[in-house]
């Protein structure tokens, strides 16, 4: 566990340096970024004395170590056009995107299991055929497409965006909420539903040949039970780890979703660092995400650890 | 069939459900066009930056900081000068001393009274360069200010220019309160003069704004102003059509021609900022003026606007303040004239053609690219190749301000003082002339004579001449300006568009 | 994101190849039939507009016949510049095959190298390897695409480049593997035994039999670069205009869909036949080459 653990931090360590990396790759500064062509007009005095405010005439080790260290501290950064700090902004919009992620990873859970039952029914048959095909689908069609047309369309014939309202936390507003999650999260859910039911249904097959289930079907249990208790149970392992990764992914995954739908989540925070050329944003937002990723993914490895006794055993 | 209508049916009940449990406060029918009450929801892709409007390049944060501080000067619809916290102006002294008399009886929104004091502060704070204050190089020829009393400001130019006192209509020149200034409270706490004040700003959300109650202006009918942020622009036409939103801010033409479907109101406003084939006189290639003017003579500016554009724009000279406005057709070829651009090629000894690296930009506007793409084709007709290189918009600005490319596709920010818009880029000790990559004493000339003008009348005519005199040299291809997108729902009365894009006039707009 | 887990099973030399060749196979069960021929119906469209067979030429714009619904002339119709749609439909295609083949192959080739020699030698190779993909898997995949692209500027090329960065460090873990049990299988063990070099033992021993998996992996990196190619022009990032490419025309056609609705069905439809093509052309891949799996 420790191990574990060490690894994961050394991990994280490698995402900082990275992002710190390719963000100084990108032409132009926050300089230009924010003025554009009017910071031609700037005088010499004038440019050095924003670049000494945006940090940008220390040496890059300099540069990236001073970050580091904050992070550790708990100190983010600021965005430097609007002096906010990067862990307020951060507060705000990633509880945006994990009840996103949340809710997507729940819808496209209990429709990639019910596609795979569906396709693992009978293999190699209709059901299969068209199970394979929703998910197949669902997978295919860009998230933007189904995101776009559906705002529009709900808008156009009914009147109906309730994104266009200003954003309602759960305790806040819950029936808002609800109503400004539920689409995007069926949009991105679809997404996670494909995967699913691929292991959902491969793991049903797996698991229904097995003896035990043989001789559950010989006992005469009916063949519902069987499906539910006996194979469904047994084969829930290996789903709910593909679920669990499927999660770690829409953290930083949901960035289109979120700009249709004008969900101020972590996602769109990273976009508009990256366009606005601010390091200190762009940096910590992506360790961020980054560390929830490896703390799911540790989290999903210890689940499996638990309930599977042959791992255990390992 | 049967099933499928059963299924719309279910949908929009359940949709009616929620939306009767997320009606806010309903808006009351009234039939008067001046009803008072109701926040306005002003939908935008983007979010204000920052709240220092001294600091403040981006549109969007302009557009809402302007409601909340006043200026000293401002415009009316047509960008004349009308007094804002100036009453009146005058000249003195060679047009080198200006007196402003400042209205009385102005309080800042936390409750100070407004007086000379902070006129100075504020002029000061801009013209310090610490401040990196935007429009510091437009008043730059401020020399020194003097508070004879509360009420009068005199402003010492170091040579005369008339632009001075227009550059002050601009928001980043907004009037601050001196305490604010000297407390640096400004980019946390804003503190105006302005119809509406600062109530709550959720960074990328939603910016809020509540009326004013002291603005010694007329009283704003709208409670408040919300500026929401919508990243996309069709999302913003689909929050228009719910009416969550009331007044929206749209920039592509695309997204507006959708919106003319959904049954809302479109205004649509020439711009400032003018789409222009920027060449670099100083270049081998293009030192020869027969060749500049040989293709300006074979671009078809009205076929760029109708192919990159869809014909959404006007075309236009150089200058496009209404004020000052440049006949399109006052140039060498009011249209596209082969004939002739061959023969300056001809002329030049370039029949045999050239070929010029052009770069662009891409996704800052929805144009650029296809302008350019439209531009190429054209310019073949008389052998002249352009080598297209399409750069993302930090890479652009690089290269755009080092003047390193032969020819430019440009989308330039335009001015209601055609002396602050181009004064830098023509003169030949402006700030940008290396980008415009031309001068000449005569337009030297004029633009003294024109700065130091203060007859509205005699200025037009000179700004005539210089606007003709850049035509004639064809330094640049100016090509059309776009429009400006408001679309509003119904509800919406009284609401006056800019050709800045200012949304000044919310102040007299009421909903309902 | 399509899952890395494949079980492997490994083939073991005993099992004598005389069955009917892995073509065969494939086009008889039923997805990789499907999935052939969709792929193939593609491949074609994107090769005729690469040879110049396009009804129209896909750049030039034909202003008079601006957002025409779809006729004879112009069998899927025109978008708002007069340009025909099937000819960019067939061009995107191109393009967004193009940049998916070159990432994929990028990815492929790098990834699968690293893997093996990662698998093989383990050690520290092994584990610095490992870090990395690692590093690499937690860094959200289409913010580290467009970041990338953010970073070099936009051009097929670079989003290409993106792509194939985001993609190796699956490969990389996929190919390392099977390695990592091939490596004790009993013929190779005897190669080493008998002193073959490493590089014959790696390339006749060890790749052919996990080219099977690196095979499926392929037409599943390819349907997710078709989307992620598209997902980046949405964010305006992607490959800039005129050159149409699938992702972009959709992220154009979107304000035209109620106005239009062809311009903007038209090019989504075919990343739709492409990654569905794919994914079905992997799972009979999958099943045709690898000869112990059970269905």
């Amino acid at each position: 566990m420790a191990r574990r653990l060490a690894g994961a931090l050394l991990t994280l360590v490698g995402v900082s340096l990275l992002v710190f990396l390719v963000l100084r790759v990108i032409p132009g500064n926050q300089i230009t970024a924010s003025l554009g062509t009017e910071s031609g007009v700037l005088t010499p005095e004038q440019l050095a004395s924003l670049r000494s405010y945006y940090g940008l005439n220390q040496p890059l080790p300099l540069q990236y170590l001073d970050w580091l260290a904050n992070v550790c501290t708990g100190n983010l950064g600021l965005s430097l056009r609007s002096g906010q700090s990067v862990s307020a902004m951060t507060a705000a919009s990633l509880p945006v995107t994990l009840e996103l992620a949340l809710l997507a990873t729940a819808f496209g859970f209990v429709l990639g299991v019910g596609l795979g039952m569906l396709s693992a029914s009978k293999p190699n048959g209709v059901r299969d055929a068209l199970g394979q095909g929703v998910g197949l689908l669902a997978l295919a069609i860009p998230s933007f497409v189904i995101a776009s047309a559906l705002v529009s369309y709900l808008a156009a014939k009914f009147g109906y965006f309730p994104n266009a309202l200003p954003y309602a936390a759960p305790w806040e507003d819950p029936l808002l909420n609800i109503q400004q999650l539920m689409f995007p999260a069926l949009v991105l859910g679809f997404g996670v539903a494909a995967p699913v039911m691929r292991t959902t249904r491969s793991a049903i097959i797996e698991v229904s040949s097995l003896d035990f289930v043989r001789t559950a079907r010989g006992k005469g249990v009916s063949p519902r039970q069987v499906a539910f208790r006996h194979v469904l149970r047994n084969a829930m392992i290996p789903i709910v780890t593909a679920t669990g990764i499927q999660f770690g992914y829409l953290l930083g995954g949901a960035v289109i979703v979120e700009q249709i739908f004008a969900l101020p989540g972590i996602g769109r925070q990273v976009l508009n660092g990256i366009l606005q050329r601010e390091y200190a944003v762009v940096q910590s937002s992506v360790l961020i995400i980054a560390a929830a990723f490896v703390v799911v993914n540790l989290l999903v490895d210890v689940l499996y650890r638990q309930i599977d006794p042959r791992v255990r055993a390992e | 069939m049967k099933q499928s209508s059963l299924i719309r049916s279910g949908i929009g009940l359940l949709i009616g459900l929620a939306m009767a449990v997320t009606a806010c406060g309903g808006n009351s029918n009234s039939t008067s066009s001046t009803k008072v009450g109701g926040i306005l929801v002003v939908g935008r892709t983007a979010d204000i930056d920052l709240l220092d409007p001294h600091k403040a390049t981006a549109f969007q944060t302009v557009q809402s900081l302007e409601q909340i501080y006043d200026t000293l000067v401002g415009f009316d619809s047509n960008l004349n000068l009308i007094p804002r916290l100036a009453t009146k102006w005058t000249y003195s002294d060679n047009n080198q001393t200006v007196t402003l008399n400042l209205r009385t009886g102005v309080k800042f929104q936390d409750g100070t009274p407004f007086s000379s004091a902070d006129v100075a502060a504020t002029l000061t704070r801009i013209l310090d360069p610490k401040t990196a204050a935007v429009a510091r190089s437009n008043i730059a020829l401020i020399s020194s200010v003097d508070t004879p009393d509360a009420n009068t400001v005199i402003l010492h130019l170091s040579s005369p220019n008339v632009a001075v006192v227009t550059a002050m209509a601009d928001d980043n020149t907004a009037i601050l309160s001196a305490k604010d200034i000297a407390a640096g409270t400004v980019n946390t706490a804003p503190n105006g003069t302005g119809p509406f004040k600062f109530s709550k700003w959720t960074p990328n959300q939603q910016l809020e704004l509540v009326r004013n109650p002291t603005y010694w202006g007329p009283k704003p009918p709208l409670d408040g102003i919300t500026f929401r942020v919508i990243p996309d622009e069709n999302s913003v036409v689909s929050a228009l059509e719910s009416g969550n939103v009331q007044l929206g801010v749209l920039s592509d033409p695309l997204a507006a021609k959708s919106a003319q479907a959904g049954g809302l109101h479109i205004d649509k406003t020439p711009q400032l900022s003018y789409h222009v084939f920027q060449l670099n006189a100083s270049r081998p290639a293009l030192k020869d003026v027969n060749v500049r003017l040989a293709i300006s003579c074979a671009i078809d500016r009205k076929q760029v606007l109708d192919t990159a554009a869809l014909g959404e724009g006007a075309v236009t000279g150089p200058i496009t303040s209404p004020a000052y406005l440049s006949d399109p057709n006052d140039r060498p070829c009011p249209s596209r004239d082969l004939t002739k651009a061959k023969a300056y090629m001809a002329t030049a000894g370039k029949s045999a053609g050239i070929t010029l690296d052009a770069i662009v930009e891409t996704g800052e506007y929805a144009t650029a690219v296809n302008e350019m793409q439209n531009v190429q084709a054209q310019l073949k007709d008389i052998n002249v190749t352009l080598n297209i290189e399409i750069l993302e918009s930090g890479a652009y600005v690089q290269r755009w301000l080092a003047a390193n490319f032969d020819a430019a596709i440009a989308l330039n920010g335009g001015r209601p003082d055609p002396e602050t818009m181009y004064g830098r880029y023509f003169t030949s000790t402006g700030s940008l002339n290396k980008v415009a990559a031309y001068s000449s004493p005569k337009l030297d000339t004029l633009f003294q004579q024109g700065r130091t003008e203060p007859d509205v009348t005699k200025r037009k005519a000179i700004y005539k001449q210089i606007s003709e005199e850049l035509e004639q040299n064809a330094p640049w291809v100016w090509m059309f300006t776009g429009f400006n997108y408001n679309v509003e729902t119904t509800k919406v009365h009284g609401f006056t568009p800019m050709s800045t894009g200012s949304l000044i006039f919310l102040r007299e707009t009421s909903l309902g | 994101m399509s899952e890395v887990g494949v079980a492997i099973r490994l083939p073991s030399a005993a099992t004598a190849p005389t069955r009917e060749p892995w073509w065969q196979r494939l086009l008889a069960s039923r997805s990789g039939a499907v999935g052939a021929a969709l792929t193939g119906a593609v491949l074609l469209a994107a090769l005729a507009a690469l040879a110049g067979l396009v009804p129209h030429d896909p750049i030039v714009q034909h202003p008079a016949d601006r957002l025409l619904s779809p006729s004879w002339t112009y069998l899927l119709g025109t978008d708002q510049f007069g340009r025909d749609t099937l000819a960019r439909c067939m061009a995107g295609a191109a393009a967004s095959l193009q940049v998916s083949l070159l990432a994929v192959g990028l990815a492929t080739v790098v990834g699968t190298t690293i893997g093996v020699i990662a698998g093989w030698y383990g050690g520290w190779i092994d584990l610095v390897a490992m870090r990395l993909t690692d590093v690499f898997f937690a860094f959200p995949a289409i913010l580290l695409a467009l970041t990338v692209v953010a970073a070099l500027g936009r051009g097929w090329f670079n989003v290409a480049i993106a792509i194939a960065i985001v993609y190796t460090p699956i490969f990389v873990r996929m190919a390392r593997a099977p390695v990592l049990s091939l490596r004790e299988a009993q013929y190779v063990l005897a190669g080493r035994l008998l002193g073959f070099s490493v590089p014959r033992l790696l390339l006749r021993h060890v790749l052919p039999n996990i080219s099977s998996i690196v095979i499926v992996q392929i037409t599943l990196a390819l349907s997710w670069a078709i989307l992620t190619e598209s997902s980046l022009s949405f964010l305006g990032l992607g490959q800039p205009p005129p050159a149409p490419s699938l992702g972009q025309m959709v992220s154009e056609a979107k304000s035209l869909a109620v106005v239009a609705p062809w311009t903007l069905f038209a090019p989504a439809l075919v990343i739709v036949i492409a990654v569905v093509g794919l994914n079905l052309l992997g799972d009979g891949l999958r099943d045709a080459l690898d000869p112990t799996q059970e269905r």
